[in-house]
């Protein structure tokens, strides 16, 4: 079955959906397809295969390459010989149709969702309303967040009633209301074109109400189908009897008038909760025997309907999952209707979105960067006409894509899924095109939706129900990773852990079984633990760690072992075992940098340069390794003053109270912040800390990993800067998404720590499951509930406003359990995804209550261990231990801090010439001064002999255009044209200006161009102007345009001369290199004063002045 | 390669040798290059065959340059608008074209570059208007555009301006008239465009030499270095050019990357091998390696300057805009006033003043003590921003820079470093710059005015003095004709190169693709990429090329295949000296510093929370006062809200005195009353929070307080004995050394059984009752007032859980006071046993505390984990290097 499948997903001519359960060896299947496909094609860029991360595209491009480069296999290894042959039809067809693929394998269209997305948006820079390509921000909820501030601020000048009524929803905390609007943003795609739409449609109350009526009735539906018939016919009349006794404690009086069995609708709805209210606990479940009491309208003496209560209360426990759905009935809305104070509360929350819509639109634009989200619903925009249908546009891509590739088809998002539909739309059957598509991917797999994955989709497609063109669904069956003892453990458990029918609303999918293709032995263990012992566990663990590393794989290498779990969290507990045990290990994105003391010590280090009054990250220094002052000796320092610690420890007074030591080793941070203190908000922020750094010894006060911890938070502050400042709230948020850097040596390699949801893709010898016993954390209830619920045709939205604070609301609970079985449904898959990573053990740890003997709800040892203890695990070897004494922790560690106070010694820069800051004389002056320059440069070049009117109308054209060119338009322009006809004007009249200008001086330069060679290098110089004089003598003279108005000129000249001469006293001795006798003078000449400075050489006397 | 291209209409069969060149050029000749950079690199070239120290400086130009030239010799010749003019020329016609709301202006900038560009193409490859048409939505828009921009163009003010795409059609017919030369040597071409070639052509027909230059086949050394990872290839190449630079300072060392290097990694490591002194030296700007210099936008001078022209003339600004402000080092004053306006900062957290009227603050006392604070705010505050000419906005914002301390007004008083002078240098050209927008438009507003500055700053570079001016970092697509000594290139991967082609938007890809305008066909790409590595093997005697296996998070990279026939090898070790380490030393850190009699210590129940928690956290508090700076919130605090409702209730209680009170109120007089005492509370707490905010928060007090009058309605009758009762707690009670608690408690009921029961109002999550008990308690806050009152046996304390949601009561009491909430003492669910033994416990507990903080106990050991949660001080106590308890908690997914 399996490989006939595979040879039908090879085939290029039909389109495909491939269910490629964990190791099917779906990546050669890719590759086959597309060798195939590249065969048949006009050129490459035909064909599109899609991934959902970069490095799955370059390992997919990788993979091709290879194969076109790869020898002939030998016959026996007919999968590599099937590659190797479509790979040499591939090459055949590139050699003739002059591809190059070999040497240009960016030809091939292997890219990500993302990448596309933004090409398309780039693409179509009008249409797609992104004209500007904003950066892919990928940290963007600072903007959400500032949005959502400014929304809320706009709303309540605008409409104080709306922002108060939401405000209040939150118990008036204002900045909750602003996380939950930002968290609304950042999925804004499920709910923009909906919120968008109900503001202007009358409809969308009715619409909605529809919806949850059906919904209802569903649910009733639904429980009605699993009662039997004698329960239809005896209960009413129990319920009637309980609810007349005074006693009963039940809310179900309203059931007084019960004759028969409720009608199935949604009318009757209160009579359904009523009778679910009359059969469960209030903690949910049937009550037991015992438990039907007086409280529950089942007196003692009633004997008779006490004993038939507990009879068909039993009948019903043992109908699998009754209980649950009563349970929802209960929970479901009396009325499937918003009340008018629920409507204006949506009406309200809608308008709040849509303005911090706009609001993020705005920041977008502004900061140039944007989420991929935004790129998605722009590309989006660009591709469909106003109704939302595909247009022609994609004509306007460099090839028509004829064959699409889609990997990892389980991760997709519906925004995803819509930007599929559009470049699928316009492949009509029959128009004599060979188009395909391809889909490859595991819905059992599908452990994404934090990233927005929908595995309804998938379901979708293959049931050709997704508006996509028709595929074939196929299913591969065989796995090429795993010992066949764990495939058929993982078959047995599965079947029974994931849901028995594919449910696409509540994004249930069903196993599927796979056959294994290995023939090695496997293990499976899960051990229980009676009562939580982390410490016990973690020892456990490296036990079977140490056992494990030493013996063998497959390979004939020492086995690889994965230690995997849901969260983070439950990881930190192993790691100091390992680290006792002298286990080495990589733990990869596991420990956040925050908490590791070097970060703490940078952040305190950051924050004291940069807030001066910041005491207690000056005091963080100053118990620092660096410094190590306790806090006995930092009383007299710090005590009875308000000024801030810098200070503080400058105070001479104060130091002459402390002890000897400690005026060192202050003298010591003095000395080696002072410096950067001065310069602190001039410089990088990143400068500044690395500088700081280094000078407080810490490199050599700590080891290499902190070292590495450090770079890469100090790379996170460049990427903070700003403008020498920092924004500290934001480093703090940023911080807690990076982790320590996981141990590179070789040795590492052989024990990995992962999440469950990174370890997906990789697979290990062994595999070790701990904390399976504990339950995750909830999430924040969102602000507006929503979901999608298929009608006919499509989907349509439902909505519901988050409950007060602290109170419930049963529309938005009805909605949101929907997305709460989605959640459960993905649970039970991500353990299917990490159990699924074994090769040859796989290890699970967990604990059960030391009462109950039962896992928690809510954990994965409940999915595997249903009954407890006295249940199976599905046939795994079981070992059971009690929870031991609490192994004592670890001592504490003394404070270190260094011995020695190193000396600092201070680097001297390199002496820099003094740059001169521009007298600033208004806007024009620079363009007046070339103009000016440009004009004298004319006027010697004929000679100021011949410049008569003619020339200066001539000149005055050329500045205006020079001038224009700089520029100066309107009245700015004819005031520098006249300014700068002046300074002609006044040159050519004076005699200063006639000598210079003159034709008659020999070797008369203007502009001169000049290349030296100093020290191995080569400078280019320009000189305004040099002659020869009468007496022989070289003149340099540089042209100054500035102006002086009222005051002393001559101060003004002597100042100019000083900031002007080492510019000129180089050119002299370039051109005493170039003519070592010539005497050569040089000087300012200033054309709007008509005045002239000699400069002296160095070592000469000052000029006359002029 | 060059040869074959040349084969169309221009035939150019003529070449001289590289050598010749200097030669041709002083019988009159001109170089025309493609580049500048390459016009630049013949400059050099030429002046070191020569002889001579110093010679005249080589006629050399780019073929734009040479254009420029050329028409500048016209003085009829329409002068070009500039870059921002053009730009702006752009924007107005797309925006006027497009006339909705649907583009924002980031987005007309940027269509209205993709239109710049795609005019310049059609102008370069001769492309008719009528190609453009039927072609989709953006071409048709594009086409509009050009007719839009035309129009302007010939009509007043901006009749006889051009744009610079046309600039080479207007020079065809005077082209033999301008071009003086006899021949011209071309360089650097990988193809000529159909508008370059009609140039050429002309000239060629009139007489003119045409000769593009042979570069002799050089003997070339390659080697091809493969690295793991990138940070280990750009370590390899900074090695390396240390060690060629040791050997030959003076050698010419070019570093080309592909896309895929990370440049500024590239820098930072080359930073880091070159010049590992300027670690100590953060002030000293200066670049390694002549390279692309950042932007002046991101200088931190400039980054604050154009931060606080945003807060111009506003009269709110949030706290965090301000608070930048207030640490500009470049804002007047700051020297003197730096550690004034620290302590500011910290109160205004305090007070969590999120939004800040300036001119409010101006006037406030808070900046007395900071005159140039207040002048520098004042200026900013009478910012006027109606629409300006844009010559008028330069000289105004350049005033306003000088009153606000940015710019010095006189030179005397500048103390500036080499690095802020060219900051401030570079800035003024882009402010000037800014004049030319008056030539195309009449009055810009203030917001547009900043946007187009800021636009100027991050496109102008500044100039930094370069610390190896012979070794250069360039892309490998500017490579085209350089020369070097040696040659690294960096990131040779098989996705970075051969180069993807990179169509233009607004034109039809058909179009583009019939007039084969470079790079907008794979195939096109393809053979500009064989251009390129033939330049590259032809730029230096000796080239390295390198790529790394691994880039960011993609693995497995291969080599371009350009490169696939030469021999690879692995990347030697060039791991950095291991940094010696220090030694270190333990130190005692539990010396006790025992309370001085003569030490004044305010504090109130916190204080013994904060001592049970963990004496370190009281010690560094109470003792040392030091404190966490806040961050402000947005709306109004827990804390504010929480004591307005404590203020409203104070006004009740006063007035009702009694339930029977209470009880004997219609509703509407309850509301009545209410509304009263939320007044009198806004009236007594004056929080900085805008009337809005105020009126959303009298609403919400208003629906607690009655829901809590209504739970007060429900317990057994009483009168209330106390309200906001002051006590002063000396603890301990026996010894002679003692610490003065002080305590407000919020009110004593009595009710009719004549127990009396002390209630604290919360307003906060619920507290159960087991944080009151065991030897560190974790909320010692109602012992203290049992204390303090001195409850007996027959008495309660209780929280008031005052919360939307959770109203109620939490308790203790020795008998049944009937109030639901309160726990008996008698041994159940969990209660103590006995009322007076734990009134005792209490007291035993709390001297206990209070002794350890008068001894001075400053250790940093905290009751549990949970003690650490919210305590900040982690930095400081250092408690993750001595060990905690691992934390094995909550699950975090």
């Amino acid at each position: 079955m399996s490989e006939s499948a595979r040879r039908q997903a090879r085939d290029p001519s039909i389109s495909c959906l491939v269910q490629a359960p964990a190791g099917s060896g779906k990546t050669e299947l890719l590759t086959q397809r597309i060798l195939a496909l590249l065969a048949i094609v006009e050129e490459p860029e035909e064909i599109l295969a899609l991934t959902f991360t970069r490095k799955a595209a370059a390992e997919m491009r990788g993979r091709v390459m290879q194969a076109l480069n790869m020898q002939k296999p030998d016959e026996k290894q007919s999968h590599k010989m099937e590659t190797w042959q479509l790979a040499q039809a591939v090459l055949q067809r590139s050699q003739t149709r002059q591809w190059n693929l070999s040497e240009h394998p960016g030809r091939l269209q292997l890219m990500t969702l993302d990448s596309l997305t933004f090409a398309l948006a780039r693409q179509l820079p009008l249409l797609s309303g992104l004209g500007e390509m904003p950066k892919p921000g990928e940290n963007l909820f600072v903007l959400y967040r500032e949005a959502a501030e400014a929304a809320i601020n706009l709303l309540m000048r605008a409409e104080p009633e709306k922002a108060e009524s939401l405000l209040l929803l939150l118990d008036h905390q204002m900045a909750s209301l602003i996380k939950l609007v930002a968290e609304m943003l950042a999925k804004r795609e499920q709910w923009l074109p909906t919120v968008a739409q109900n503001l202007v449609t009358s409809s969308a109350r009715h619409d909605m109400q529809e919806i949850l009526a059906r919904l209802v009735l569903e649910r009733v539906e639904q429980c009605n189908a699993m009662i039997p018939i004698e329960v239809k016919d005896q209960l009413p009349a129990l319920l009637v009897f309980a609810a007349k006794q005074d006693d009963c404690t039940l809310d179900i009086k309203h059931l007084l008038d019960l004759q028969q069995w409720p009608a199935v609708n949604v009318e009757s709805i209160a009579l359904w909760q009523g009778i679910a209210a009359g059969l469960l606990k209030k903690t949910g479940g049937f009550p037991a025997p015992a438990s039907i009491n007086k409280a529950r309208g089942f007196p003692a003496h009633a004997k008779a309907e006490k004993l038939q209560m507990q009879e068909m209360t039993a009948l019903l426990s043992s109908i699998t999952g009754l209980d649950e759905l009563l349970a929802d009935l209960i929970r479901l809305p009396a009325q499937p209707a918003y009340s008018d104070q629920q409507w204006s509360l949506l009406e309200a929350l809608f308008e709040l979105l849509v303005r911090a819509n706009e609001q993020l639109q705005g920041l977008f634009a502004r900061q140039g960067e944007a989420d991929f989200t935004e790129v998605v619903l722009r590309a989006l925009q660009a591709l469909e006409d106003e109704a939302g249908t595909p247009s022609d546009l994609l004509m306007k891509l460099d090839y028509r894509i004829h064959h699409i590739l889609v990997d990892e088809f389980q991760d997709t998002s519906s925004l995803q899924m819509r930007l599929l539909q559009n470049l699928t739309a316009g492949w009509q059957a029959g128009d004599g095109r060979h188009r395909t598509l391809f889909m490859v991917g595991d819905p059992m797999q599908s452990i994404y939706r934090f990233r927005k994955a929908e595995v309804g989709l998938f379901l979708q497609a293959a049931a050709n129900e997704a508006d996509l063109p028709w595929v074939e669904s196929l299913k591969l069956e065989r796995n090429f990773r795993s010992a066949p003892d764990i495939v058929a453990w993982v078959n047995r458990t599965f079947a029974n852990v994931l849901p028995d029918d594919d449910d696409v609303v509540r994004g249930a999918v069903s196993h599927a079984m796979a056959a294994s293709a290995l023939h090695h032995t496997g293990r499976v263990k899960l051990h229980v633990q009676q009562g939580r012992d982390d410490i016990q566990e973690a020892a456990a663990i490296v036990a079977l760690v140490q056992q494990e590393k030493s013996r063998a794989g497959l390979d004939g290498e020492l086995q690889r072992i994965g230690i995997l779990t849901r969260s983070r969290k439950q990881l930190h507990a192993i790691i100091p075992a390992l680290q006792e045990a002298g286990i080495a290990f990589r733990a990869i994105k596991i420990l956040p940098l925050a908490t590791r003391p070097e970060i703490r010590l940078l952040r305190a280090l950051s924050r004291a340069l940069l807030h001066p009054a910041d005491s207690q990250s000056w005091m963080a220094i100053l118990r620092s390794v660096c410094c190590g002052l306790s806090s006995a000796r930092l009383f007299p320092l710090l005590t009875a003053d308000k000024r801030s610690v810098w200070q503080l420890i400058h105070d001479e007074q104060r130091i002459e109270a402390v002890d000897a030591d400690t005026q060192l080793r202050l003298a010591f941070i003095k000395d080696a912040l002072g410096p950067c203190v001065e310069v602190a908000g001039t410089v990088p922020v990143h400068d500044l800390l690395a500088t700081a750094w280094h000078r407080l010894s810490l490199p050599e006060l700590l080891d290499e990993s902190a070292e590495q911890n450090v770079a890469a938070a100090l790379e996170l502050i460049e990427s903070l800067d700003e403008g020498g400042q920092i924004n500290f709230a934001l480093l703090d948020e940023r911080l807690e998404e990076l982790f320590a850097a996981p141990d590179s040596s070789s040795e590492a390699a052989q024990v990995e720590l992962l999440t469950m949801h990174g370890a997906k893709g990789l697979q290990w010898d062994v595999v070790i499951l701990p904390g399976l016993g504990k339950t995750g954390r909830g999430a924040d209830a969102p602000l507006l509930a929503f979901t999608d619920v298929p009608e006919a045709g499509g989907v349509k939205p439902l909505l519901a406003p988050k409950a007060e604070v602290r109170g419930k609301d049963a529309i938005y609970s009805l909605i949101n359990s929907i997305e709460k079985s989605k959640y459960n449904y993905e649970l039970a898959r991500l353990l299917y995804v990490a159990c699924t990573r074994a090769e040859s053990g796989l290890f699970m740890y967990g604990h059960v209550s030391e009462s109950t003997e039962l896992a928690a709800n809510g954990s994965f040892l409940k999915l595997l261990l249903a009954d407890g203890l006295e249940g199976e695990c599905f046939g795994a070897e079981i070992e059971i231990c009690e929870a031991g004494e609490q192994i004592e922790a670890t001592e504490k560690k003394a404070l270190q801090r260094m011995l020695h106070i190193p000396e600092l010694v201070t680097e001297q820069a390199e002496q820099e010439e003094l740059e001169t800051e521009y007298f600033w004389a208004g806007p024009e002056a620079a363009p007046v001064g070339n103009a000016v320059h440009e004009a004298l440069q004319h006027a010697a070049l004929i000679g100021v002999e011949q410049c008569g009117d003619s020339f200066m109308r001539s000149e005055n054209t050329s500045m205006r255009n020079a001038l224009m060119a700089e520029g100066l338009s309107g009245p700015m322009l004819e005031t520098a044209l006249s300014r700068c006809s002046r300074a002609l004007e006044q040159a050519l009249a004076s005699d200063r200006g006639s000598w210079l200008l003159s034709a008659r001086h020999p070797d008369a330069r203007c502009e001169w161009a000049l290349s030296v060679k100093q020290e191995g290098f080569i400078a280019h110089y320009v000189i305004d102007r040099s002659f020869i004089d009468e007496q022989g003598i070289r003149w340099v003279i540089d042209y100054k345009t500035a102006s002086h108005e009222g005051g002393d000129l001559n101060a003004f000249l002597s100042e100019e001369e000083s900031r002007h001469a080492p510019q000129l006293q180089r050119y002299t001795s370039i051109l005493k290199k170039m003519q070592p006798d010539r005497p050569v003078k040089c000087a300012l000449y200033f054309p709007m004063l008509d005045a002239w400075r000699e400069i002296a050489q160095p070592g000469e006397d000052s000029p006359v002045m002029d | 390669m060059q040869q074959e291209l040349f084969n169309r209409q221009l035939n150019i069969d003529e070449s001289i040798s590289a050598s010749g060149v200097s030669s041709s050029l002083d019988k009159g000749g001109l170089l025309i290059t493609a580049s500048s950079k390459q016009a630049v690199d013949w400059k050099r070239r030429l002046v070191a065959e020569s002889v001579l120290p110093v010679c005249e400086t080589p006629h050399v130009l780019s073929w734009q340059e040479w254009l420029l030239e050329l028409s500048k010799a016209l003085p009829a010749f329409p002068v070009p608008l500039n870059r921002m003019q053009e730009t702006e020329l752009w924007q107005q016609v797309i925006r006027k074209d497009l006339g909705d709301s649907s583009q924002s202006s980031s987005s007309i900038r940027g269509l209205a570059k993709h239109a710049s560009q795609a005019y310049t193409i059609m102008q370069e490859y001769a492309i008719k208007t009528e190609e453009l048409s039927f072609s989709g939505e953006e071409s048709d828009a594009l086409l509009r555009w050009i007719s839009g921009l035309h129009n302007k163009l010939d009509s007043e003010p901006l009749c006889g301006r051009m744009l610079v795409a046309d600039l080479a059609k207007a020079l065809l017919p005077a082209i033999l008239d301008l071009c003086q030369k006899r021949q011209l040597l071309l360089d650097g071409f990988h193809s000529f465009t159909p508008m370059q070639e009609k140039i050429l052509c002309r000239l060629q027909a009139a007489g003119i030499s045409i000769v593009h230059i042979e570069h002799e086949g050089r003997a070339t050394e390659q080697s091809m270095i493969c690295c793991e990872t990138e940070q280990q290839e750009l370590q390899y190449i900074s090695s390396r050019v240390q060690t060629e630079l040791q050997a030959q300072p003076q050698a010419r060392i070019a570093v080309a990357v592909s896309d895929s290097v990370d440049v500024r990694l590239l820098h930072k490591v080359l930073n880091r091998t070159l010049m590992p002194e300027r670690v100590n030296m953060p002030d000293h700007q200066m670049l390694v390696a002549n390279m692309a210099a950042l932007p002046l936008s991101e200088m931190p001078m400039i980054q604050q300057l154009l931060h606080m022209l945003t807060l111009a003339g506003k009269d709110s600004v949030s706290f965090a805009d301000f608070s930048r402000l207030l640490f500009s080092p470049y804002l007047m004053g700051y020297a003197q006033e730096r550690f004034d306006r620290a302590g500011l900062d910290r109160t205004l957290r305090m007070n969590n003043r999120h939004y800040l009227s300036l001119q409010f603050l101006i006037e406030s006392k808070e900046l007395e003590g900071m005159p140039d604070l207040s002048s520098a705010l004042m200026a900013l505050t009478n910012w006027q921003v109606n629409n300006r000419p844009a010559r008028e906005w330069v000289k105004a914002l350049h005033q306003l820079l000088q009153d606000t301390g940015f710019i010095h007004i006189s030179f005397a008083e500048s103390e500036r470093s080499n690095h802020e002078i060219r900051q401030l240098n570079t800035f003024r050209d882009c402010l000037s710059s800014l004049v030319a927008l008056d030539a195309v438009t009449n009055k810009v507003s203030w917001t547009r005015f900043l946007a187009l500055l800021r636009t100027a700053c991050s496109d102008a570079q500044l100039a930094l003095p370069i610390k190896y001016p012979n070794l250069s970092v360039l892309p490998i697509s500017q490579m085209a004709g350089l020369q070097f000594d040696k040659l690294f290139v960096a990131g040779f991967d098989a996705q970075a190169f051969p180069l993807s082609s990179s169509p233009q938007p607004l034109l039809p890809l058909p179009v583009q693709q019939k007039y084969r305008v470079s790079m907008s066909r794979p195939a096109l790409a393809y053979e500009y990429s064989a251009f390129l590595w033939q330049q590259l093997l032809q730029a230096a005697p000796e080239v390295y090329i390198s790529w790394s296996k691994q880039s960011g998070d993609q693995e497995s990279l291969n080599v371009s295949a350009f490169a696939g026939c030469l021999d690879v090898s692995a990347c030697p070790e060039t791991a950095l000296p291991a940094t010696e380490k220090a030694e270190t030393e333990s130190f005692d850190d539990a010396v006790h510093m025992p309370l001085s009699v003569d030490e004044t210590i305010r504090g109130g129940t916190a204080l013994i929370r904060d001592q049970s928690g963990c004496p370190f956290r009281a010690y560094t508090r109470y003792r040392l006062h030091v404190r966490e700076l806040e961050e402000t919130e947005p709306g109004i605090e827990a804390t504010t809200k929480g004591s307005l409702i404590h203020l409203a209730l104070e006004h009740i209680w006063q007035k009702l005195k009694s339930q029977a009170a209470l009880k004997a109120m219609s509703a509407d007089e309850q509301t009545i009353l209410i509304e009263q005492a939320i007044d009198d509370a806004w009236q007594k707490n004056r929080s900085a929070v805008t009337t809005s905010t105020q009126s959303v928060e009298k609403r919400r007090m208003f629906l607690v307080l009655n829901d809590w009058l209504n739970e007060e309605r429900q317990r057994p009758a009483f009168d209330v004995i106390a309200i906001e009762k002051l006590y002063e707690l000396d603890l301990p009670r026996y010894a002679k050394q003692k610490l003065r608690i002080h305590i407000t408690a919020d009110r004593m009921d009595r009710d009719q059984q004549g127990h009396r029961i002390l209630i604290d109002y919360k307003t906060g999550a619920k507290q159960s009752f087991s944080k009151w008990l065991g030897e560190r308690m974790e909320e010692p806050q109602l012992p203290l007032y049992a204390l303090a009152a001195a409850l007996g046996e027959h008495d309660a304390v209780s929280f008031a859980r005052i919360r939307s949601g959770e109203m109620g009561f939490e308790g203790l009491c020795g008998e049944s006071t009937g109030i639901k909430g309160m726990t008996i003492c008698d041994g159940k669910r969990s209660s103590p046993e006995d009322w007076q033994a734990l009134l005792n416990d209490w007291a035993e507990q709390t001297d206990s505390l209070a002794e350890e903080f008068i001894q001075g106990l400053s250790t940093v050991s905290p009751r549990d984990e949970k003690a650490c949660r919210y305590c900040g001080l982690e930095a400081v106590c250092r408690i993750e290097e001595t060990g905690f308890d691992q934390d094995t908690g909550d699950d975090d997914e």
